[in-house]
């Protein structure tokens, strides 16, 4: 669906954006892998290691996102931002 | 043990802060000073409505109960959250531009401004929401009556009344300030900032619980793992299907509650706070989930067997004493519960208001939109009206399912009810080809199966459906089980019902929107809807129409405001340069209007008012290809602008090289000049020494007189020859020539020449050998102008050849088309960067003034042969000077 007539490669600063765009994309896959382990070791390792993995991991996931959507405010910030103040 | 009276106070006290801070907010908003009122952190906090009672009491005994599955609840709207740049961004950026009011607003304006759509999922979420208030008023009365004195008196503390007093309450605090104003934008800044208080008290009072009960109760991190350890808890199996069911139902009901969009789309205020709740609302929910689990395992360590988990969060503090612990915990419950129920009160009274009231209003009353009337009160009313039928309804669905025990199973069937509208709400930003007839069957399919296989079945066996249903299927079908749908058994119940109800209700809506063929507005929708970065107005959905500005300022005016009604009218007036307050009446404008009324009273309903009044002149197939064809125009035209600049570039080009021709020709002329003046100067300057010489010469002898006349004469001669042949060039390269073409055979052309070369040539200088054969090839062309030719180039190999016995070969090459006279002689021919500058006029190789000539024979000769269609060249590689005379054949037909 993309303009045709967009360039074809972009500046280094609108190419970093980018490729944040497709992290932020990515991230709920990763969240969902990493939510989805442990069906594979709780049976084995117990509620307690579970628990403990899983929090790990949100805080992990937690931190990612709060990289990503600190960088990616900005470029929002650039899109328009229609009827701001109307209301 | 704290007394009851206390806890009612401290209660009723918390509700007039509440009303206070909402009050606070909705003044300051007032007067326009809502900017911190609508910072990121606000927004991050008014989404943890997601953690209601059900959260903060029932998940605590979900994890007595199941172990670590509570977390799937969490889990999955952290997924979403994480993923907002995907998903959520999008839904707020339709829900700014298109004044979306509720997630029945959205469906039903995706799908061309169904009002059918509207009310299914208006249905839908009652349905699906009902429940979910009763869990809450259901969780606050718990509270309440674990405080009562029921040891005192069994019979003192009325669980129903208190039930009633809270939805009584909450419909109150509601009503007040959820239904102030209309607003255009439908936001509650006063709700908004109240349930962010809230949040804040849930979480510090389930943290301050947690933090008691870890280093309070177990002495530490490391203890509480080995209590972990030690409990009924750690004997939980993780069931992988459950688990990644409830983690998808926890997401898609995150994305499809009512009360969530609420929030989520039509409070927020600015797509940049969605940045910041990415991170900070999962955060808010693994706190709010850290410590559920050591509640949990010290409750079931401490508390008496047959104690209610879910109330461990309340009961474990006062088992300590610490009943100020408890007040606050008691306070955040409270919090979680109202919060909810307010916000979802408030949706569900937009959504029922907006499809099912108005529209049944329009419809009854004769003529609806264009009487007189405030429709602003008839709004606010019905609006009022439907949160207290909302919370009704909550209450005695509370009253007559008894209570049920578990409260985590009835907000599993709300979450799968809400979650039948995340086909049409993901095909409705992502999928063009979505049509109406597919949400509508795909929604049908959903919610029928949902209510027969999850939510009938909730009242027990024996309670809605038969036992005999249960065991046999309906009139003894087993294929229609309804735990057991196609003989699909011995899953789960909630992942059979999951399963079912999304896979078929997927597949009607995919189906259904495959095979019919949307209306023009649905497509024109579908379109904004989906590429809504691109064009962030909205399409035009109106078409021409000759209503008066003055019966829709009528109609604006009692739904908007008169205010803001006028206010929007002027501001249009002004934009299409007209004063007062009536605008033209455009597409534009109408447009317009309709979205600031949608903003109040609903897309559909908007629509249908709008199109009351101007007589339903819609969009048609016409207006979208209309639109269409501005596209393409614009396509066009930009294509033509870079065909033009294309062909300025061209021309440009061009323009660049005639100067350079120009130029160049400028200096050729100038060259030229003075080469003639150079060339007549000369003999000019010998006759006038000679004539001088003649003139004073009186005694000067005959023979003198003689020579000198002689060379006069010759000088005058050369002169004449000079100015001859310019002429002759002269005439030719203006094309002035006329050609005298006739019937000639080559052989007797040469004849000729070489005849008129012989009769003047000092014989034996030159040998001429002429080769046999081929001189009766016919010709049609100009004899003596090609005779010119022939005798000008063999005079140049007279004058040229520098070998002792000179010598020139003239032979005849007869090809197709065209025949060639080769003239080759045998001297050391022209070097090689001389080849192109001979035929240029006055190009003499060697100053030799002996040769006689100008250096105009052979400029002259390549003018004629052009002229006869033929061409004379040199041709390099032949021993010696060698000339190429080519001519056409004579043509029968040509000629």
């Amino acid at each position: 669906m993309s303009d045709p007539r967009e360039p074809v490669f972009l500046e280094r600063e609108t190419y970093r954006v980018r490729r944040l765009m497709d992290a932020a994309r990515f991230l709920p896959f990763l969240a969902t892998f990493i939510f989805l382990i442990p069906l594979l070791f709780a049976p084995v390792a117990g509620t307690a290691v579970t628990v403990v993995y899983l929090f790990a991991g949100w805080v992990l996931l937690i931190g990612v996102a709060f990289g990503i959507s600190r960088r990616l405010a900005s470029s929002v910030d650039a899109g328009p931002t229609e009827e701001e103040g109307e209301g | 043990m704290l007394s009851f009276n206390l806890l009612v106070g401290v209660c009723l006290g918390y509700v007039v802060f509440l009303f206070l801070v909402a009050f606070a907010a909705e003044r300051r908003a007032q007067r326009g000073k809502a900017a911190w009122l609508r910072s990121p952190l606000v927004y991050t906090l008014s989404l943890s409505i997601y953690c209601t009672g059900w959260t903060f009491y029932g998940a605590v005994g979900y994890a007595a109960r199941s172990g670590l599955e509570f977390l799937t609840i969490y889990l999955g709207p952290t997924i979403v959250m994480i993923g907002w740049w995907a998903i959520l961004r999008k839904l707020v950026r339709i829900g700014r531009t298109q004044r979306i009011t509720s997630i029945a607003d959205l469906i039903s304006s995706r799908y061309g401004k169904s009002a059918l759509l509207g009310v299914l999922v208006t249905v839908l979420a009652v349905v699906g929401t009902t429940p979910y208030i009763a869990l809450q008023l259901q969780s606050v009365t718990l509270a309440f009556a674990v405080f009562s004195p029921a040891t005192a008196d069994p019979q003192g503390f009325d669980l129903n009344s208190t039930a009633l007093w809270v939805a009584v309450g909450l419909a109150v605090f509601t009503v007040i300030f959820g239904t102030r104003n209309l607003d255009v934008n439908e936001r509650h800044h006063g709700v908004v900032m109240a349930i962010a208080v809230e949040a804040v008290v849930k979480i510090v009072a389930l943290v301050a619980v947690g933090i008691f009960v870890v280093w309070g109760v177990a002495g530490g991190p490391r203890e509480i793992v080995g209590v972990i350890e030690a409990s009924p808890i750690s004997l939980w199996e993780i069931q992988p299907e459950r688990w990644v069911t409830l983690t998808f139902l926890a997401g898609a009901a995150f994305l499809c509650l009512p009360r969530m969009f609420q929030v989520l789309v039509v409070e927020n205020s600015d797509e940049r706070h969605l940045a910041t709740a990415s991170w900070a609302f999962p955060l808010y929910l693994m706190l709010i989930s850290l410590f559920v689990v050591p509640i949990a395992v010290v409750g079931l360590a401490m508390m008496p067997t047959g104690a209610n988990p879910d109330l461990f969060v309340l009961t474990v503090p006062l088992a300590f004493d610490r009943e100020g612990l408890a007040m606050l915990s008691f306070l955040g419950g409270f919090s979680s519960a109202t919060s909810m129920v307010i916000v979802a009160a408030l949706a569900l009274s937009t959504m029922v208001s907006n499809h099912i009231v108005l529209p049944i209003w329009l419809s009854a009353g004769q003529g609806g939109a264009t009487v007189s009337g405030d429709v602003r009160q008839i709004v606010l009313m019905s609006r009022r009206i439907s949160i207290g039928v909302v919370l009704a309804l909550g209450y005695l669905y509370y009253r007559f399912s008894g209570g049920g025990e578990a409260l985590a199973a009835m907000g599993l069937i709300a979450f799968l009810g809400v979650a039948q509208v995340l086909p049409a709400l993901m095909g409705a930003i992502f999928w063009r080809g979505a049509t109406r007839v597919g949400a509508a069957l795909g929604l049908t399919v959903g919610l029928l199966i949902w209510l027969y296989t999850l939510y009938l079945p909730s009242f027990g066996v024996g309670g809605v459906l038969t036992e005999a249903t249960f065991e046999n299927g309906p009139w003894g079908v087993a294929a229609l089980r309804p735990q057991a749908l196609f003989g699909l058994e011995g899953i789960d119940p909630l992942v059979h019902a999951v399963f079912w109800s999304l896979a078929l209700n997927t597949l009607a809506f995919v189906i259904g929107s495959l095979v019919s063929f949307p209306s023009p507005l649905e497509r024109l929708q579908g379109a904004t809807f989906v590429n809504i970065y691109r064009y962030s107005d909205s399409a035009r959905g109106w078409g021409r129409s000759f209503v008066e500005a003055e019966d829709l300022l009528m109609m604006a005016q009692r739904i908007i405001g008169p205010q803001e009604a006028q206010a929007l009218f002027v501001a249009v007036a002004q934009e299409q340069g007209k004063k007062g307050y009536l605008p033209d009446v455009t597409p534009e404008f109408l447009e317009r209007l309709e979205r600031e009324l949608s903003g109040s009273v609903g897309a559909a309903t908007a629509h249908a008012m709008l199109g009351q009044i101007t007589g339903g002149v819609t969009v048609s197939v016409e207006d979208l290809m209309r639109v269409a064809d501005e596209t393409a125009q614009m396509m066009e035209y930009s294509s033509q602008l870079e065909a033009k600049s294309d062909e300025l570039g061209r021309t440009a080009r061009q323009l660049r090289e005639a100067n350079e021709k120009l130029t160049a020709l400028s200096i050729q002329k100038d060259a030229f000049l003075s080469q003639i003046s150079h060339e007549l100067r000369t003999p000019m300057t010998s006759i006038r020494a000679f004539s001088e010489i003649l003139m004073d010469g009186d005694q000067m002898e005959s023979a003198d007189r003689q020579k000198y006349s002689t060379i006069i004469h010759d000088e005058t001669l050369r002169l004449t020859r000079l100015l001859d042949d310019l002429l002759d060039l002269s005439v030719l390269e203006n094309g002035q020539v006329t050609l005298n073409a006739r019937d000639a055979t080559l052989g007797e052309v040469l004849d000729r020449a070489l005849a008129a070369i012989e009769s003047r040539a000092e014989p034996g200088m030159l040998k001429i050998v002429r080769e046999k054969g081929a001189g009766a090839i016919p010709l049609y062309t100009d004899a003596d102008r090609l005779a010119q030719v022939f005798i000008n180039v063999v005079s140049n190999a007279q004058k040229y050849c520098d070998a002792d016995a000179p010598e020139l070969t003239i032979s005849i090459i007869d090809a197709e088309e065209t025949v060639s006279v080769d003239f080759v002689d045998n001297g050391s021919g022209i070097p090689k960067k001389s080849q192109t500058l001979i035929f240029e006029k006055f190009a003499r190789l060697t100053d030799q003034q002996a040769a006689g000539g100008a250096g105009l024979g052979l400029a002259i000769c390549r003018e004629i042969m052009a002229r006869l269609g033929g061409d004379i060249s040199y041709v390099p590689g032949q021993r010696g000077a060698a000339f190429r005379v080519t001519l056409p054949k004579a043509h029968r037909a040509a000629a």
